[in-house]
């Protein structure tokens, strides 16, 4: 079982390609380092003992050489992205609360969390930190009211999620469909892409109201495609819950879900070119199978 | 009526008609003043189920609106239903010229031209408050429009006592259209127009509120619930059928024909420009757009009109311009979420990530007491206009 720091790893990996907090990668020629957070799994149980050589790796379709951390004691860094439009309202919200605490409960000392709230506007009542009281005061305060603009707050959040060394999840939770945003979904998918946070999603059906007119005066079900396709393209996932009290356990299963996954890191060779680069990871010479973004942007030097 | 207090009412109702009832009658209707300035006062020649709506009516007539409203709400609602029966009836015995004389002239005495346009206002005014139940909503709204229409029986000649002005009828409608608008509740939006505009075809307001209503339903309605076997308002059916480009035809067909009707309709061309850039005809949604980007006098439309222009010239890949825009509708409203979003993300397609990340950061840090976002109020079709629609209705239930 391979649990060495990351910032040991980084430092071991090459001379100058050194990532420190709150600063951009460093790059060695002109080629920034690539770090793919992974979750190798075997008949749907963590694989925890893998070592750098067991993953193979390609960019593009070329093999790349990898090195490969079980990043479970690696600090955290979690966006909460959290629904409190008003059909959030009751016991919805209550459990909302629970789950939230309950996850902020368990991150460790160096892990830091952000809360970042949508209706029908995007509120950040408490920035990225390792304190977790105002966070946990903005969660206890948190009212619901209005219309919502989920694809908004997820790109506000992570148009500005910072990069630095940590690993960094997105933890989005939603119980109706966006119908306030400026922003569209294939506008958000396209932005989140280009992120290597790892987005995790909670869908929770509230039960529906339905007018004599036919019409429904409740939104209709969060958009699975959207949440699943945001989820999956960053190696992250998409929980249903069918009752608001499942969602404690549900947060709880997603952060557990990260501790256990790999960070890989690697400099690409022969395939330098900017643009979009597809990632493809499995595991070499052993059975399970590897879920990771598909992807990553690669933008020209004079852009960055 | 069947709870205590509804009993001791007409208790109170009979004792008085025996003392002063007749003589306060002749008084009132020779003077034309409000016999029933209050709902303690009785009207003794009104059928009984009648007298405290009558009294209710007239305390709102006489700009007592609070409590007339609250009174409206304590009568059973049988009691009303009721009323407005006899009133109907009386009214289409009356067209038809089977009314004897005496009714006729008692009918004028207690249900004045006056009385409906206030009953009925009342009814409007009373359902646009009454935002935390839709059945007592429904239930105003249908009174209202149970009074506007009493006119649609037809008016005798040499009987014009109860013709209701048509800006008042329209305006009624429109204020229960721009309520449902308000709420966000489509199929109450479809009912009404389905309502309103055959006899209003030609009502520039409900016009646009019907393109509205086809534009959001392009947008939205795939967030709607719709039982399959529930009956839709006929408009909402016909979207509901259809592609949502043939939803958005629609749209466009009403937004160019409001002009038509209202040369002045800024609003029909601001929304007409975004029909046509939801259709891909950026060219001509940026020539529709264009007159619109140096209003001046009305920041909601140039706002978004520079919203809908930056979006346009986005999908065109001119980001300079786009950002352009954006920059131009921040800063005239500094409040707005949409437009920081918006800039940002034209930043970010531009390649200026530092720039988009600073945006970004901006949208998060509006204060609150200086938020306000017109991108919000567009999805509520014209309901920011209903506070002043409503407000003139008062005025006109008290002239």
């Amino acid at each position: 079982m391979n649990r060495r720091p990351i910032t040991t790893l980084l430092a071991l990996l090459a001379g100058s390609a050194m990532v420190t907090a709150g600063q951009q990668p460093v790059f060695r020629s002109g080629v920034a380092l690539v770090r793919v957070d992974a979750l190798a799994t075997d008949r749907g149980k963590p694989i925890r003992d893998l070592e750098s050589t067991d993953f193979d790796l390609r960019d593009n379709g070329v093999p790349q050489k990898v090195a490969a951390v079980f990043a479970e004691t690696d600090a955290l860094d979690v966006y909460l992205v959290l629904d409190a439009s008003g059909s959030v309202k009751g016991p919805p919200l209550e459990h909302l609360q629970e789950a939230a605490l309950a996850l902020l409960d368990a991150l460790r000392a160096p892990d830091r969390a952000q809360l970042t709230l949508f209706h029908h506007r995007v509120l950040v009542p408490a920035r990225l930190d390792t304190d977790r009281r105002a966070i946990q005061n903005a969660i206890q305060r948190i009212e619901v009211s209005g219309y919502t603009s989920l694809l908004d707050a997820l790109y506000l959040t992570m148009t500005t999620i910072e990069a630095t060394a940590n690993r960094s999840m997105a933890l989005v939770f939603s119980d109706g469909l966006d119908n306030r945003s400026w922003l569209s979904s294939g506008q958000i998918l396209e932005v989140a892409r280009q992120t290597e946070t790892v987005t995790y999603a909670v869908a929770f059906r509230p039960p529906h109201v339905y007018r004599v007119s036919g019409v429904g005066d409740r939104l209709a079900d969060p958009d699975e495609d959207l949440l699943r396709s945001l989820a999956e393209q960053s190696g992250g996932k998409l929980i249903w819950a069918e009752e608001s009290k499942e969602l404690k356990a549900a947060f709880l299963s997603l952060l557990a879900e990260m501790r256990s996954r790999y960070l890989l890191t690697y400099y690409p060779t022969g395939v330098a070119k900017p643009g979009w680069h597809t990632l493809d990871v499995r595991l070499r010479n052993r059975s399970g199978k590897v879920v990771a973004r598909s992807g990553y942007m690669q933008r020209p030097a004079a852009v960055r | 009526m069947t709870s205590p207090a509804r009993r001791c009412v007409r208790r109170t109702v009979l004792v008085a008609r025996g003392l002063v009832g007749v003589a306060a009658l002749i008084v009132c209707a020779v003077a034309g003043l409000d016999c029933g300035a209050s709902a303690q006062e009785p009207d003794p020649a009104a059928p009984q189920f009648s007298v405290a709506y009558l009294a209710a009516v007239r305390d709102y007539r006489a700009g007592r609106f609070d409590r007339a409203m609250s009174a409206v709400l304590d009568i059973d609602h049988t009691d009303i239903e009721q009323t407005l029966t006899w009133l109907a009836d009386r009214y289409r015995n009356l067209v038809l010229e089977t009314i004897v004389e005496r009714e006729a002239n008692a009918l004028e005495v207690h249900w004045k031209t006056a009385d409906v346009k206030a009953a009925a206002v009342a009814h409007v005014d009373l359902g646009s408050r009454l935002t935390e139940s839709m059945a007592l909503l429904d239930r105003h709204f249908d009174d209202a429009a149970t009074l506007l229409d009493i006119e649609r029986l037809g008016p005798r000649k040499g009987a014009p006592h109860f013709l209701l002005a048509a800006e008042i009828r329209q305006d009624c409608y429109l204020a229960m259209v721009l309520q449902m608008q308000f709420l966000g509740e489509l199929g109450g939006v479809a009912e009404w127009l389905d309502h309103s505009v055959p006899r209003f075809p030609e009502d520039s307001d409900l016009r646009l509120a019907a393109g509205t209503l086809a534009e959001e339903f392009a947008w939205e309605g795939r967030n709607l619930l719709i039982t399959p076997s529930a009956r839709l308002p006929r408009r909402l059916q016909s979207l509901a059928e259809v592609p949502r480009k043939n939803v958005l035809a629609e749209a466009e067909g009403y937004f160019r024909r409001v002009p038509t009707f209202d040369p002045a309709s800024d609003e029909a061309t601001l929304r007409l420009g975004r029909v046509l850039a939801e259709r891909g005809r950026h060219v001509e949604a940026l020539a529709a757009l264009a007159p619109l980007l140096q209003l001046g006098p009305d920041p909601w439309i140039e706002y978004l009109a520079r919203l809908f222009a930056g979006s346009v010239c986005q999908d065109l890949g001119r980001h300079d311009e786009a950002i352009a825009h954006y920059a131009e509708a921040i800063a005239l409203q500094p409040g707005a979420q949409s437009a920081r979003v918006a800039l940002s993300h034209a930043q970010r397609q531009a390649g200026r990530l530092p720039a988009s990340a600073e945006s970004a950061e901006e949208a998060f840090s509006i204060r609150a007491d200086r938020w306000y976002d017109p991108w919000l109020e567009y999805h509520h079709g014209q309901s920011r206009h209903l506070g002043d629609l409503l407000e003139r209705l008062r005025k006109e239930a008290v002239r």
